[in-house]
Formats: C-alpha cells, structure tokens, sequence
C-alpha cells in the first residue's frame, strides 16, 4: 500500500510517483470518469497566491467588524487601498489591523478602529507609515 | 530581445518585507554558519563591507554602525524567489530561472516601443505586491541584458528598467562597463585582459573576433559576440534530468538519528554522484522520512524538508550538509521511520551557474577536491572514501544565531498585527 502525501503543490508533484509503490489492477471505477476536482478553500481564498500572505490578530480593536483576538487573516498586498478596506499598515514600528479612510481633501488618511474603545489614528505625511497589504478574509475558528 | 530580471540585495530585501521598519538601514545576511556576508543592502555597500567578509573581521564596523545581520533563512528566501518567479513566468513569452534571484525572460509578445513600460510595470507589481525590488535590463543578447540590469539597479532614475536597444545606447554602455563584472569574465580572464590593456567591456568587444578567441577560447569568444549584440550563449542546453532521487525502506524501523542521518547523507552522495556524471547541479534538496502505513499501533510521521541553495552545486560536503540540517530541523525523536530519501531538484547544466558568486567558498578547490574523491571511488569502488557526517554537530552545520522566523512557510511563524 502506498503512503498518502498531499501533492497539491504541484512544484512537488512529480514526487508523487516515487509512492505509488503498487497499484492494482482491478476493475475500473465507474466514477473516475466523473471526478471532480475536490473544493480547496485556501486555493478560493487567494486567487494572487504569489502576494498573498498570511498573519495572526492580536486584539479586540476590529471586534465589531467580526475580526477577533486570535484569528488569522489573509493579506493580499497586490491590491491597492480602497476607503473602507480593512489593511495590514506597519506604523511606527508595529503591524496595525484597521480599516482605511483617505480625507475627501487627499491630505490625510485615518486608520479606523471598530470598537468604541480605541480612538481612530491620523496619518499625516510626517507618519512613519506604510501600508503593508489589504486584508481579503479573516478565519476564525469556532471550536476550542 | 532578452530581459534579464535580477532581485536586488536579494536576501537582505527578503528579510526587509517582514521588517519595513530596516528600510534605509544597514543590512547584511550571512552564510551558512554565520560566517561570512553573502548579502549586503546598499547602506551596508556604502559602509565598505565587502562581499564574502567574515564576520569576525567585520564586527567592530558591525557594532559602531549598527548593522543589523541575519542568518541564512532559505525557506524564506526559497519561497519569495518562487513568487517572483512565477509572476515573471506568468507575463513572459518564454522564461528561464537562473538562479534564486535571476532569471532570463522573452518578451517578445510585447510590441518593442512598449517592451520598457511592460518592464517597468512588472517591476512596480512585484516590489508592491511581493515586497522585493527587482531591476530588469532589456537588450538583443544576455550578455547585454545583464549590463543593461546593473545600470538599472545602480541608477534610480531608470526605475528599475534599462535598456540597450541603439548602437549608440551599446557603446556609451559598455564604455563605462568594467570588464570584470562582465558576465562570463572570471578573474583569469579578467587578469589576461587586463594585461593586454582591456579594461572596458567596449574595448574587448571592439577587438577582432580572432584576439577574443585566441585570448580566451571558445567562452571568451561566446561573450565578445555577446557584447556586440548577437544571441550566442544558450543556458537551457541539452534536455537533462529534472530530479535525481535516492531512497530505500529500511529492513527494521529506525529511530536512532544518527543512523538515520547516514542514511541521508549516502542518499546525499548517490545523488550527487549522479549530478556529477551529467555536469549538471541542484538548486533545491528534498529530504523526507516516512513511518510505516502499515503499523497503526505506532506514532505515525511523515517528515519532509525542501532546502533551497544559496548556489547550486553538485558537491557532496555542501549537499550532505543542507541535508542534514534539513532532516535534523524535522526529526521526531522516537518515531520509527521505515523508508527514508533524498531527491535533488531544479536540476540545470553546471556551466549555467554564476562564478565567484560567494567569495567565501573557494569553488575551484571544492571541484578538485570532489574530483578526486570520485577518482578514489572509482579505483577502489564505491565508497573508499565518505564524509564523516554523522559526527558533524548541528552547530557546525548549520549556524544560525540571528534567523528570521519562517514568516511564509510556517503557520507558527506568520507576522503578528496589532487590532
């Protein structure tokens, strides 16, 4: 019997061979016809798998727009900051979650908290501030 | 035309895209087991620390500065040249990696006014979307293209594109072109040259075919044809071997590591051996380890470590050591592991790599020495002489005091944001 490896990566896909150590010929499936390839959620959830990172969340400050201590979000840093987007911003030396807003005038941009607890932060051209990448997902796990 | 796409600082921008706070900082990574530096961010350049220094000689300019050094981190390094590579792949007509951070791109497909702005947007797409900056040069040869990629990387006013398209643009190129950085001019070569009064690139291109080829042979003569503007060096060459695996399911179960580590390190040399039979090397090393499916009463595992070289090579030392240090950073002490191998990938033809890369090691001795190695093997049969891996501490393999974490492939490791 062979031993099962994931293979979906498919640089490594030509390793697949060296475990298929005996495969038996028997009667055909009827269904091998009809296969579908299986859901993969991960490949759904980043269609730019090359700027797509991944990060862990640490705090309550986006409670209120469903993203919690502890959950991992989906960073895409090809796409370009809407208002209203949910970024990754590295700012004074720290990695921020927030959701972004640009001033109507163009001469500063906020970085919006969701819960009445945390004030939003001004970001002027003096900030040391970069946006990182946009947040596309955010997973949480709901089973201890 | 060739493009010649080329990541800047390549490891120190690998390290800066998890640590934007290192921008406009002085940067270094160093090899393997923290000696030397094999990458150097511009700040680091401008301080004179030179390629390949040790870091002991280093260290008092290390501290006075506050030069920040990294250990080695291939995993890191290995998947973002992955991303890179697979964006260059996915927008040019042909596309050939040449090493971790270089690879010859066809961009044919692109009408020829436009071949720049096409560049230029890649570049754009990838230091935003990947984080790491990249400089493409655009000319009618690889050669050419090279130099055109180090005016792109050395001017910041090409935007990370530059292109040889115009007799005139050629000439005024290589006139200020030192001919020891061209590519293919080893330090012989660039010693006979230099003795013959050649100091530019121009002045070697403008010399009769036949001074080229008497002078430096047939390479010589390849790159002198290069740098006046014809297509004459193909990298790809002969079809050859993609992977090279060796692997064996042990009679009784193993769990000692030692044991288990020679077993890696023959895998290793076997491999190697074969590598060297077609004058080819690997740039990634695949090691893994599995327990038998078959016993459900024990502790099941399946160990799997994918190394990507700072060099390609075909060595046996420094492939037994990347290995090694890969099998020991996924080693479960206790588990019974029945069948273990290794598989040497990205396999391309020797003469495709880049010489004199790493000061550090010494190639040309590291040949010789394999070489005769191979010529003991040979008369005494198999294996008259092997490494002595197994007393090879982790420490003396693999160094590495100042890793980043495996911020892209390990799920432990990934950053950490403040909400």
């Amino acid at each position: 019997m062979a031993k099962l490896i994931d293979i979906s990566d498919s640089e490594q896909g030509e390793l697949a061979l060296e475990f298929a150590e005996s495969i038996h010929a028997g009667f055909p499936s009827p269904a091998a016809d009809h296969a579908g390839e299986r859901i993969n959620l991960a490949r759904e959830m980043t269609p730019h798998p090359e700027t797509t990172f991944y990060a862990h969340v640490e705090g309550d400050s986006m409670r209120d727009a469903g993203i919690l201590d502890g959950d991992i979000v989906v960073v895409d840093r090809s796409l370009t900051p809407k208002n209203g987007d949910y970024i990754v911003a590295y700012i004074d030396g720290e990695y921020t979650l927030k959701e972004f807003r640009v001033d109507p005038d163009g001469q500063s941009a906020w970085l919006i908290p969701h819960n009445p607890d945390f004030q939003p932060i001004k970001v002027t051209a003096e900030s040391n501030f970069v946006v990182w990448g946009v947040i596309t997902y955010a997973v949480h796990k709901t089973r201890a | 035309m060739f493009a010649l796409a080329d990541c800047n600082n390549f490891f120190v921008s690998c390290e800066r895209v998890f640590r934007p706070d290192l921008e406009g900082r002085p940067v270094v990574v160093l090899s393997g087991n923290d000696g030397c530096v094999v990458s150097r961010s511009n700040e680091a350049k401008a301080l004179g620390i030179p390629m390949g220094a040790p870091l002991y000689q280093i260290k008092e300019l290390v501290d006075r500065e506050r030069v920040v050094c990294f250990s080695s981190n291939f995993s890191l390094y290995g998947d973002l040249s992955d991303r890179v590579m697979s964006i260059l792949r996915k927008h040019t007509s042909r596309f050939e990696q040449y090493s971790i951070d270089e690879s010859f791109l066809n961009i044919d497909h692109v009408p020829a006014e436009q071949q720049k702005s096409y560049c230029e947007q890649l570049v754009r797409y990838i230091r935003v979307g990947v984080g790491i900056p990249v400089s493409i040069g655009i000319a009618s040869s690889k050669t050419l293209a090279k130099v055109a990629a180090k005016y792109a990387k050395k001017y910041p006013g090409y935007h990370g594109v530059c292109e040889i398209r115009t007799e005139q643009q050629r000439v005024k190129a290589l006139s200020d072109f030192e001919i020891g950085d061209v590519w293919g001019i080893g330090r012989k070569a660039k010693a006979k040259l230099t003795a013959a009064g050649i100091t530019t690139a121009l002045q070697f291109a403008d010399q009769p075919a036949a001074f080229a080829r008497k002078l430096l042979n047939k390479p010589g003569w390849l790159t002198w044809q290069e740098l006046r503007g014809v297509d004459a060096i193909d990298i790809t060459q002969l079809p050859m071997k993609q992977s090279v695996t060796t692997s064996r399911t042990f009679a009784t179960a193993l769990s000692d590591q030692s044991l288990l580590e020679q077993q890696i390190a023959n895998f290793c040399a076997h491999c190697a051996r074969q590598l060297r039979t077609q004058q080819s090397v690997a740039q990634q090393v695949y090691v893994y380890a599995h327990t038998s499916a078959f016993r459900t009463d024990i502790q099941q595992h399946y160990l799997s470590e994918l190394v990507t070289l700072p060099v390609p090579t075909s060595g046996d030392r420094e492939l037994i050591a990347y290995a090694l240090a890969a099998f020991r950073r996924a080693y479960r002490p206790g588990v019974l592991y029945k069948k273990a191998g290794v598989v040497l990938m990205k396999i391309i033809p020797e003469a495709a790599v880049v010489p004199d890369l790493f000061e550090a090691t010494d190639r040309d001795k590291e040949k010789r020495l394999q070489r005769a190695l191979d010529q003991i093997d040979d008369r005494h049969g198999r294996r008259a002489i092997i490494y002595g891996s197994q007393l090879l501490s982790d420490e003396r393999v693999y160094k590495t005091e100042h890793k980043s974490p495996l911020y892209t492939t390990d799920l432990r490791d990934i950053i950490t944001i403040k909400a």
